[in-house]
């Protein structure tokens, strides 16, 4: 009974690391914060403090902007965005600097990925965030739309 | 028909009526006074129990043993229905205080920030504020303008 316990709850433990799992993004969160970039930022949060938002897990990541970085997300986003639901993408000088892509989850559980990134501003940065929860498009852009 | 309530007898001064009733030494009114309260106590009619033979019988059987038993009884009584009540209801409460507590400390943290790994809330959730407010300002400007949306529409 206690392994059982015990691996039930390991099981747990590890569903927050898979929560992006399926995605080719998933690559990208994967390697950058395991290369601990100086000056990246990473936030993993599940549970009930994200009942606010109809979200149940997210997982963010904002990096220092490079051109090389900037190229290998948009190349696995776009892999993404070909099996996602919806798709709003936006280009500045020819690049990719906002995207958010809807993917259908399990149950009505949605599945978000957004990214973007500032190469002009003072402090360029790039920011890959990736989402679930009830919450519909219209609720994320809401959110986003209120800050 | 008289009861106890409104006779106002305690169990010493009952005792002392039915000794001094088996001794013969009460008077007519007294009497009455104690079948009164042995009726009262059985249920029956006082007229009956003041028949000596009736009173004769439960002061015989020692009615103050068995007023004192009828009240712990009573109190007993009493006191498993707060019990029954009392119980389930702290059982409840506390457990939906425990489901409350627990469904707020489920959420989990991880944050990285300088390098520096956190399971802080706080930081975690400063994080993915910025974030957010870093994706709001892209989905802003995004945002077609009005003239992109003429445009757009014609």
């Amino acid at each position: 009974m206690p392994r059982f316990i015990l691996t039930a709850l390991m099981a747990l433990m590890l569903l927050p690391a898979m929560a992006q799992s399926g995605l080719h993004s998933d690559r990208f969160f994967r390697e950058m914060k395991a290369l601990n970039k100086e000056g990246s930022q990473v936030s993993e949060i599940s549970g009930d403090i994200l009942k606010d938002y109809h979200l149940n897990y997210y997982h963010g990541l904002t990096l220092p902007y490079d051109k090389s970085t900037h190229k290998y997300a948009v190349s696995l986003i776009e892999q993404d965005a070909r099996q996602a639901q919806d798709v709003e993408k936006s280009y500045r000088n020819g690049n990719l600097s906002f995207c958010m892509l809807s993917f259908e989850g399990k149950g009505n559980i949605n599945r978000y990925l957004i990214f973007y990134s500032n190469p002009t501003s003072k402090k360029p940065v790039l920011t890959l965030v990736y989402a679930e929860g009830k919450a519909s498009g219209d609720d994320i852009r809401r959110m986003l739309k209120r800050r | 028909m008289k009861t106890a309530t409104n006779i106002n007898i305690n169990d010493d001064a009952l005792r002392t009526l039915c000794q001094g009733w088996e001794e013969g030494l009460l008077t007519r009114s007294e009497e009455l006074q104690l079948a009164a309260v042995l009726a009262d106590y059985r249920g029956e009619d006082a007229e009956i129990i003041a028949t000596r033979e009736a009173m004769a019988f439960i002061v015989r059987e020692g009615a103050a043993e068995q007023v004192r038993r009828k009240r712990l009884v009573e109190r007993r009584g009493m006191w498993r229905r707060v019990a029954a009540v009392a119980i389930p209801a702290v059982v409840i409460v506390s457990v939906f205080i425990g489901v409350g507590h627990h469904n707020r400390s489920r959420s989990s943290f991880h944050a990285v920030s300088g390098g520096e790994v956190s399971s802080n809330p706080k930081v975690a959730m400063a994080i993915m504020n910025d974030q957010l407010d870093m994706l709001a300002s892209g989905a802003e400007e995004s945002a077609p303008t009005e003239c992109e949306e003429f445009i757009f529409e014609n």
